[in-house]
């Protein structure tokens, strides 16, 4: 080895030294990768500072809180309720009308039952539907009906007004009445009677000083598009289809597309349209100044086939938040689980009670239960914001499960908000009193612990809304830490 | 109705009064002049044509037919009396392709026969203009492909010819030629052929056995055994010249009217275990053996219908049967309305009816099981009469066969059968055995009450055409609810214990029971879920490790800025290191020196 003499040992020491300081620092800074500035983030209190937004115009917007919902209340209508039914395969069911079956499904947020008995309602027949209707009602459920001395389409039955008032006036007695079953997934062959039921169902709601909804679910995009049309001779785009429906003139639109299935000869995994359905729904309902709502996916085996390789399968945790969150961010203005309870008549041999709905046909939980529990918590925190915004569209950052429409981007970023960094997300942007709203959705199915960076152009004053819980911080760069699918709402102030 | 004592005797006796039945119902329908549709007991069968099939849709079906349709086979419309018929050649708009050669009508379905007791009949009504000499026109069967004609070897043919005079005659084909079964003889005196033909009536069976009877105008005019003969084959109509025949021009100037039937019944043997049996008592069935659908739950060694209504709720086979033999027990009926406030008028009639079908494919049929004239079984629906007000009893129970939304037979329980009006028992714990019993076409229904030691029967009826239909057996319950001001809910809740099916087939094609699979399902608990969220990821739980920077995460996932981190720590600390051991070595160097 060569000999070194001290000042040489004391040099080589030294640069040794710069070296592992400069090494660390720069590990520190992110390694020089992305040159970001560092947080300043801090919790609002007593002399922290922060620039106050924008306050502009407030933009219009469109919500629809039927059936005694208060007006920054989130409809949540769950399909397909309880029925009493004593036992199914030989099996005896546990007695449905039980308190705590009803006040799980409120506590999983559902605020509306939808054709909960999914059998026709007899008025001046108490039945089955009354049971119901009240037990539902001590847990503050609202239940939708079908009453097809009112409406049957497919027999092209739209009772005249003087009937409709007489029924409605009966119904809306009972104070857990929430609306009337109109159709499910029309086509276009029906609408000429559709639009005679909704005018006459507006009148008779006026007469009677009625709330209550009633509902026309647009069938889903992708369908052939002779679908569509149900019987003329014509076939016709989605997009036309939706034409006829707001052709109606509704309180809101409605549509299911579920996004979670397999494909024995794809074998895909997230329907690849599934942005371009809500991006059609949204922008048909934008032109008529209504809101939209969306069906989501609660399990799989819609059909009750019991085939694991092929049709709607069963969702994960990760992708149960984001179907609803990426909806919220997509403006949605309300959700629509789907089923809320095993259907009955998927009770087939062989049936897996357990493969869909938040509940089973005993009233037990089902998996999917938690998971929107845990969106409701949320969803609770944030309805009065989103339910009085105006979504202008999003932000769409990295990769995504399923293409997002250019039209509905807005652009790397909007108003304050510079741009968004790190995981992949999609970033619905918000209206609200004119001043500005991000709904931060981690847009990944799988990924938990997104980290997400907010980017704005000042340091701002922010409420953070997540998991149920509202920070107030003051920040340039908003971190946000998201798991799969997760959503946080941030609120400039 | 005879009143038996012992099952043993009830059902001997059956035999022989099964085949009196299905005789005089044979008789009935030649004596009627009915199509002879099934005129004899059989199991099974199909319908190969019709008159829907031939004369509906403006044009020769051609999904049940097989033709060339430019060849001169119509279908037309008879100005005089407005029936449709099949035209072979000679209509004023058809004379460009008149009936010049054999273009044989043929039935897309095969007639199978296979012994004795399988049965082809066809029936029609013909009218004969004129046939040309030496050409034989008439109903062919036992046609060795759908593609053949007349002449074709193994065929047969029932036949009108013009030998001077017109003649008919039935002949087989050999493959060289044709051989009389029936010699051509003068047409009977009322049937008229020319320009002033009169539609006759023409009726054939053929057995499986070789037996074949033919009729014209209602007269039977052959009744002969063929000996070795297979009549399996297709059936249509088809004209045939003979070696060394005149048939020149046009060849056949006739028409085929309604009614047109070919039916073709066979002794089916449904393959089945030979006795299923299930006693509920674990609470559960085979579901191996058993289907369910609706509110029913096996329950205290019963199975218990309760609140069952409409037709969805059903118990029965998995397996298809064709002559069988179903005993059960019948208890806890609720024989009294009672209050309740959900219910139309507020009050639950008593019971409704219960119902024992047969010859459905339960789930596929399961709307249709009392009215709907598109399936082809039967139902046998035990009922008593409701005061619609008060869901009160208003009657005595009865039992009503329907075939197609039609009754056929009834009994009302009372004056000798009272004692068996169980749906208005006082004691509805009581238990009543029920057999019902269908073979060879005839349906037979009987009670055993409780201490009587065997079945007295109730009910006795032959089935249509003398047929067994084939298919699953299953008991329904039957109500109905929603009736709002008119009448209480009608709810059909019984318990039902002890049934045994049994294969009761002519030498049945039995096989073993699958083993069994229980019914049970345990009632799902609430799903276990353990939330994997953290409390962590929350920003008020970070926001202290994100300012001191070190915090690690500058929004961009972490990658970079950790990554980043780790590679200078690592370097720093490597040179750190090197920087050590080099100080050290050069400190024991100077060390060294300086000794």
């Amino acid at each position: 080895m060569r000999k070194l003499n001290g000042k040489k040992i004391k040099l080589f020491s030294l640069l040794l030294c710069v070296l592992f300081a400069t090494a660390a620092l720069a590990g520190c800074n992110g390694g020089g990768r992305t040159g970001e500035p560092p947080y300043d983030v801090e919790i609002i209190t007593e002399g922290v500072s922060y620039a106050e937004s924008e306050s502009r115009t407030p933009l219009p917007y469109a919500s629809y809180s039927p059936a005694g919902l208060a007006d920054d209340v989130l409809p949540i209508m769950g399909f397909g309720g309880p029925r009493p039914r004593a036992a199914s395969e030989g099996n005896a069911l546990l007695q449905w009308n039980r308190p705590e079956v009803y006040q799980a499904i409120a506590e999983a947020g559902v605020n509306i039952m939808n054709m909960a008995a999914m059998v026709n309602y007899d008025v001046g027949n108490s039945g089955f539907v009354n049971s119901i209707i009240d037990a539902a009602w001590e847990a503050g459920l609202k239940t939708v009906v079908q009453v097809q001395a009112m409406i049957n389409i497919e027999s092209g039955v739209a009772a005249p007004v003087s009937a409709m008032t007489q029924i409605l006036t009966e119904l809306e007695k009972r104070p857990g009445f929430g609306g009337i079953y109109g159709k499910d997934e029309p086509q276009a062959v029906y609408f000429e009677t559709i639009q005679t039921a909704e005018a006459n169902w507006k009148k008779a709601a006026e007469a009677v000083g009625s709330d209550a909804l009633i509902y026309w679910n647009a069938a889903g995009i992708g369908a052939p598009n002779t679908y569509y049309t149900g019987g003329l001779t014509v076939s016709m785009t989605y997009d036309e289809y939706l034409d006829y429906y707001v052709g109606i003139r509704p309180k809101y639109l409605i549509s299911g597309h579920y996004p979670f299935f397999k494909d024995r000869e794809t074998n895909g995994d997230v329907r690849s349209d599934y942005f371009a359905g809500i991006s059609a729904l949204r922008a048909k309902a934008d032109g008529a100044g209504i809101p939209f709502w969306m069906h989501t996916q609660v399990g799989g085996n819609f059909d009750a086939v019991l085939d694991e390789n092929e049709g709607n399968r069963r969702n994960t945790e990760g992708e149960f938040h984001w179907n609803n969150n990426t909806l919220l961010a997509y403006g949605a203005k309300g959700l629509a689980p789907f089923p809320l309870v095993f259907p009955l008549e998927w009770m087939t041999e062989g049936a897996d009670w357990t493969a869909n709905g938040l509940l089973n046909p005993n009233g037990t939980k089902n998996i999917w239960w938690h998971h929107m529990k845990k969106d409701a918590v949320q969803i609770k925190a944030i309805q009065s914001v989103l339910m009085k915004s105006k979504n202008v569209g999003v932000i769409a950052h990295g990769d995504s499960p399923a293409p997002v429409p250019e039209r509905d981007v807005v652009g790397d970023g909007w108003r304050e908000l510079q741009s968004v960094s790190g995981d992949s997300a999609l970033i619905g942007c918000f209206d609200y009193n004119g001043k500005t709203a991000f709904y931060a959705v981690n847009n990944s199915t799988e990924k938990d612990g997104a980290l997400i960076a907010l980017n704005f152009d000042k340091k701002y004053g922010y409420d953070v809304i997540q998991r149920g819980e509202t920070l107030s911080v003051a920040a340039t760069r908003l971190p946000l830490k998201l798991n799969a699918g997760e959503g946080a709402l941030v609120v400039l102030k | 109705m005879m009143r038996i004592k012992t099952i043993k005797t009830i059902w001997t006796i059956r035999k022989g009064l099964i085949a009196a039945a299905a005789c005089a119902l044979a008789v009935a329908l030649c004596v009627g002049g009915l199509p002879a549709r099934g005129a004899r007991a059989g199991v099974g069968g199909a319908v190969i044509a019709n008159d829907a099939m031939t004369f509906s849709g403006g044009e020769i079906n051609t999904m049940y037919w097989r033709y060339g349709r430019d060849r001169g086979v119509g279908l037309m419309t008879r100005a005089q009396d407005a029936k449709k018929a099949v035209k072979f050649g000679g209509t004023s708009s058809e004379k460009d392709s008149p009936y010049t050669e054999s273009n044989p009508l043929i039935a897309r379905q095969r007639a199978t026969m296979s012994t004795g007791t399988d049965l082809l009949t066809a029936s029609f009504t013909l009218r004969v203009v004129s046939v040309a000499a030496g050409v034989r026109f008439g109903f062919v069967f036992a046609l060795p492909r759908l593609t053949g004609d007349a002449g074709d070897a193994g065929s047969y043919l029932l036949y009108v010819e013009n030998d001077g005079g017109y003649k008919w005659g039935l002949c087989w084909f050999d493959g060289a030629g044709s051989v009389d079964i029936a010699a051509p003889s003068p047409l009977p005196s009322p049937i008229k052929t020319g320009l002033a033909a009169t539609d006759f009536a023409v009726s054939l069976t053929a057995t499986g056995a070789g037996a074949l009877t033919v009729s014209l105008n209602g007269a039977q005019v052959l009744y002969d055994t063929v000996a070795g003969a297979n009549f399996t084959g297709y059936t249509g109509f088809a004209a045939y010249e003979k070696i060394g025949g005149t048939g020149v021009g046009q060849w056949v100037n006739a028409e085929a009217a309604a009614p047109l039937y070919i039916y073709n019944s066979c002794y089916e043997r449904a393959q089945t275990p030979l006795t299923v049996a299930e006693d509920f008592d674990r609470d559960d069935f085979d579901a191996a053996l058993w289907q369910i659908g609706g509110e029913l739950a096996a329950t205290g060694g019963k199975l218990v219908f309760s609140g069952a209504t409409g037709v969805n709720s059903f118990f029965g086979s998995k397996y298809s049967y064709s002559n069988f033999e179903l005993a059960f027990s019948l208890s806890d009926f609720r024989n009294t309305p009672v209050s309740d406030p959900y219910a139309s008028l507020g009050v639950r009639a008593a019971t409704a009816g219960i119902a024992v079908a047969f010859g459905y494919d339960v789930r596929t049929d399961i709307y249709y099981i009392y009215d709907d004239v598109s399936a082809n079984g039967y139902t046998a629906v035990f009922d008593a009469p409701t005061d619609a007000a008060t869901g009160a009893r208003a009657g005595a129970t009865g039992l009503t066969l329907y075939y197609r939304g039609a009754q056929k037979a009834n009994v009302v329980l009372e004056g000798s059968f009272a004692a068996y009006d169980f749906l208005n028992w006082a004691d509805t714990d009581k238990r009543i055995d029920v057999k019902m019993n269908v073979e060879d076409g005839v349906f037979i229904a009987g009670l055993c009450a409780e201490g009587e030691e065997g079945y007295t029967e109730i009910l006795r009826c032959g089935l249509e055409d003398g047929l067994t239909p084939i298919g699953q057996v299953a008991l329904f319950g039957r109500g109905d609810y929603g009736n709002g001001t008119t009448a209480a809910d009608r709810f059909s809740e019984y318990a039902l214990d002890g049934i045994t099916l049994t294969n009761t087939d002519l030498d049945p094609d039995a096989i073993p029971a699958p083993a069994r699979v229980s019914s049970k399902k345990p009632v799902p608990g609430d799903a276990a879920y353990t939330d994997a969220w953290s409390a962590g990821d929350l920003l008020e739980n970070r926001i202290g490790g994100l300012n001191d920077g070190l915090g690690g995460e500058n929004g961009d996932g972490g990658k970079g800025n950790k990554t980043g981190l780790y590679i200078g720590l690592g370097v720093g600390a490597a040179a750190l290191a090197c920087g050590i051991v080099w100080g050290c070595l050069a400190l024991r160097n100077k060390r060294r020196k300086s000794k």
